[in-house]
């Protein structure tokens, strides 16, 4: 009886991870959900980094701020899009190279990425000074290294989905953030400059889609996705 | 110091206690009593000694016996279900580990890995010096700690996944090099390829460009160490431990792993020049000798005439003897110099500070009358003791402390202020009416921890000056020997005259009673110790002697 909650624990971490495993496989008809990320109200603009160190390499060219970006008819960049949770649907295809976050004039470029848990992530430092790569996840490695300049590339694992996009930051430089989107399954995408996504081949049914930005936090929605047709759900995100 | 004297306090109630109990016991009881507490003693300080250790096998008794110590040492810190979130948390910087999420500054394994049992257990036997976490090797017998740890260990999911092990992600540590001035030199090279200097500053004073933006995992401030003061370096002192953490990287820092970009080699010199900045300090000493110049005292802190002046190493401490009180001192020593001529007495302070702050705006944060005396976190729900506030900026200041009037015997104002009747004269430096080109030292008096010192009518009859220079402030206070104010406190040679020292740092949000303060030294200005020192001492050596001869005479008796 000692061992009593023991087991409950294991039961329930098995179970749990039961629950969320993700099936994937061949899905015909499957239906495709769109939309736009859009900000309510005036469009802010985007302020210049205040590079306070290293300037002689970190702010050689002007840097805007990468927290929010709005274009000029109100679409958000960098909003990751996911179904949530979902558990069967299309095959998860490991891609072709390691996604890349470079650190580039002390900035991270892409800012935002998504990925499937698995992947190996790149992350590079094409400057003349030392970053550290520091990761916050929730569920992965929590990882601290640091990068010179003579170090160009540091990969890290990722094994395990994430709720919430994992961050990653160099704490030399405070300003530098970036996010990864971690997901169990390959249904995501995240918004480009004119704040579109598309997510495609899901099989029929209802499923909570949720919007995520850094800046402005995450909005969910349940979607009736159809077969063969194309569903269209914007996120208003307001400040 | 200030512990020290709390401790002893508490040692003498229980001294008090004991004694009463004691006296009910026979000769006989008393000797054996003297003796369990002597094998008692001996045996603290074995285990105290001995780390290593059998290790205790891990098992269900061991981890309901681990909850128990748990319960008893942990939880007012680490929080009952170890999310570091305690009620003692809110005061304490850094904030106590978080063991639900697992991330452990001091491992012998790599970056992103659970620690191993042994490092815990060395980790709880050692305490973290210079943080609230206490050395338990004195406190736990080896089985309970490795109990707790067991314990602590079931808070977390993630040492309960089999595919985390630890021991599949132990570093290998070889043995360091033989040190000599080649391999420190090697190892500055390497502190710079690394760019250590970002956040631990180029003399290792931890002021480094990024010192005042870095945070810990969740978000709260955490400062670089100041590498020349050991008695702070949480892991250990050895080359072996410095190693370890730019090995391993100190997780949920911003302290990176430099495995992949050091060679063991380079880490190993690293380790020795982190070690070579180290000053030791010796604070044994309580008096302050001034001494005698013909020339004109210097105001400024780098003329030589400084050199010859003897220093005395004084501790500091956050003020906890009244609200509000201070846990996260910023300035935790302070070296001390003085010269005197015929007329006049200068004092140099001389320590460490990251940020030089010399802007002062106590803004509307402080609706308080007598403005050195805030109450900070009753008055604004949203206050963060852990952060200024852009509300207002704090200055940099420190403070000179002798007893208003001459003091007879030991009799003394309390450090913290004085009392009502025994009022303290205080000479206090402004780094902000410094940067404004006012004469930055005030005179104050101060009758009591109630009212903050108050600065005299008359105009500052003292002078002074502070120079910064990379994370150290030199601050020179000068005044005349006599004044003809009554609330100024008069020096002469030959006498001991009490004397003690306040800091506030600014950026550590440090006004008012928010401060490091010391305890009573003593200044004696004269090369020669007056002849009544000598003839008291010797009274009292024998007077001791003395008494301790006939309380062993009459115990032989009662024994008879």
């Amino acid at each position: 009886m000692k061992y009593k909650g023991f087991f409950v624990l294991i039961i329930t971490l098995f179970m749990s991870s039961q629950l969320f495993a993700y099936e994937g496989g061949d899905v015909s008809n499957g239906g495709t959900v769109s939309g736009k990320a859009i900000f309510k109200g005036a469009a802010p603009a985007r302020a210049a980094i205040d590079v306070t160190k290293d300037k002689e390499v970190c702010a050689a060219t002007e840097h805007l701020s990468d927290l929010l970006i709005v274009s000029a008819d109100n679409a958000i960049k960098n909003v990751i899009v996911s179904i949530v949770d979902i558990e069967k649907g299309k095959k998860i295809e490991a891609p072709a190279a390691n996604p890349e976050l470079d650190q580039n004039g002390c900035v991270f470029i892409p800012h935002v990425i998504a990925i499937t848990a698995g992947t190996t992530i790149d992350i590079l430092n094409s400057d003349a000074v030392t970053h550290n790569v520091h990761t916050y996840p929730e569920e992965n490695t929590a990882v601290n290294k640091a990068q010179p300049s003579s170090l160009k590339r540091i990969s890290i694992e990722t094994e395990f989905g994430e709720e919430d996009p994992m961050k990653v930051a160099c704490d030399y430089h405070g300003w530098m953030s970036s996010w990864v989107g971690i997901f169990e399954h390959p249904y995501f995408a995240v918004t480009g400059d004119d704040g579109t996504f598309t997510i495609d081949n899901i099989p029929a049914g209802a499923y909570e889609v949720k919007a995520w930005q850094e800046e402005l936090g995450e909005l969910v929605k349940t979607v009736a996705v159809k077969a063969g047709e194309t569903t269209t759900e914007n996120f208003e995100f307001e400040k | 110091m200030i512990l020290r004297m709390q401790c002893l306090g508490c040692l003498k109630r229980f001294i008090n206690k004991k004694l009463i109990i004691i006296k009910e016991y026979s000769m006989k009881e008393k000797i054996k009593i003297m003796k369990f507490l002597t094998v008692f003693i001996i045996g603290a300080v074995i285990c105290y000694g001995n780390i290593a250790s059998a290790k205790l096998p891990e098992n269900q008794e061991a981890i309901t016996a681990g909850k128990k110590v748990y319960t008893r040492h942990c939880w007012p810190c680490h929080g009952v279900d170890g999310a570091g979130d305690g009620p003692a948390a809110e005061i304490l910087e850094p904030r106590p580990r978080n063991f639900v999420s697992a991330l452990f500054k001091l491992r012998t394994t790599t970056t992103g890995n659970l620690p191993i049992d042994e490092d815990l257990f060395k980790t709880i036997t050692n305490g973290m010096p210079g943080s609230a976490m206490p050395a338990f090797g004195t406190l736990l017998n080896e089985d309970e700690r490795w109990q707790v740890i067991y314990y602590i260990k079931t808070l977390s999911d993630y040492f309960a996944d089999k595919s985390l092990d630890p021991y599949n992600s132990k570093i290998t540590i070889g043995s360091p090099p033989v040190v000599t001035q080649d391999v420190i030199q090697k190892g500055r090279t390497a502190y710079e390829k690394a760019e250590c200097f970002k956040c631990h500053g180029d003399q290792g004073k931890g002021n480094g460009d990024s010192a005042s933006e870095l945070t810990d995992q969740e978000g709260y401030r955490l400062l670089p160490r100041n590498l020349t003061k050991g008695w702070k370096y949480r892991g250990g002192t050895s080359l072996t431990d410095i190693y370890t953490r730019f090995t391993t990287g100190m997780d949920g820092t911003p302290m990176p792993s430099f495995i992949d970009n050091l060679t063991d080699d380079e880490r190993w010199n690293l380790a020795a020049y982190v070690k070579s900045l180290i000053k030791e300090r010796d604070l044994t000493g309580n008096m302050l000798k001034g001494l005698k110049v013909e020339e004109e005292l210097p105001v400024d802190a780098e003329s030589p005439l400084w050199e010859l002046a003897e220093a005395l190493e004084v501790p500091m401490a956050g003020q906890i003897i009244w609200k509000p009180r201070w846990l996260i001192p910023s300035v935790d020593t302070m070296v001390v110099q003085c010269l005197f001529n015929d007329d006049e007495i200068a004092f140099k302070l001389t320590y460490d500070d990251r940020f030089k702050d010399v802007e002062h705006d106590e803004g509307s944060l402080l609706p308080i009358s007598d403005t050195a005396y805030p109450i900070l976190q009753s008055e604004d729900p949203e206050f963060d003791p852990h952060f200024t506030l852009n509300e207002y900026i704090l200055r940099d200041s420190v403070a000179i402390q002798f007893p208003q009037n001459p003091v007879e015997g030991t009799e003394k104002p309390h450090f913290m202020w004085g009392y009502g009747n025994d009022p303290v004269y205080l000479l206090k430096w402004n780094s902000d009416a410094q940067e404004q080109g006012n004469n930055p030292v005030f005179e104050m008096n101060a009758k009591g921890h109630k009212k903050p010192p108050k600065e005299q009518e008359t105009a500052s009859q003292a002078v002074g000056k502070g120079i910064f220079t990379d994370g150290q402030w030199s601050v020179v206070i000068k005044r005349k020997l006599v004044t003809e104010e009554k609330s100024d406190t008069q020096f002469s040679t030959g006498t001991f005259i009490p004397v003690s020292f306040q800091a506030w740092d600014g950026s550590n949000s440090e006004i008012g009673s928010r401060m490091s303060l010391s305890t009573w030294n003593y200044l004696i200005l004269e090369g020669t110790m007056p002849i009544s020192v000598y003839i008291y001492t010797a009274i009292f050596v024998i007077a001791a002697a003395l008494l301790e001869w006939l309380f062993t005479c009459r115990s032989k008796k009662s024994k008879e």
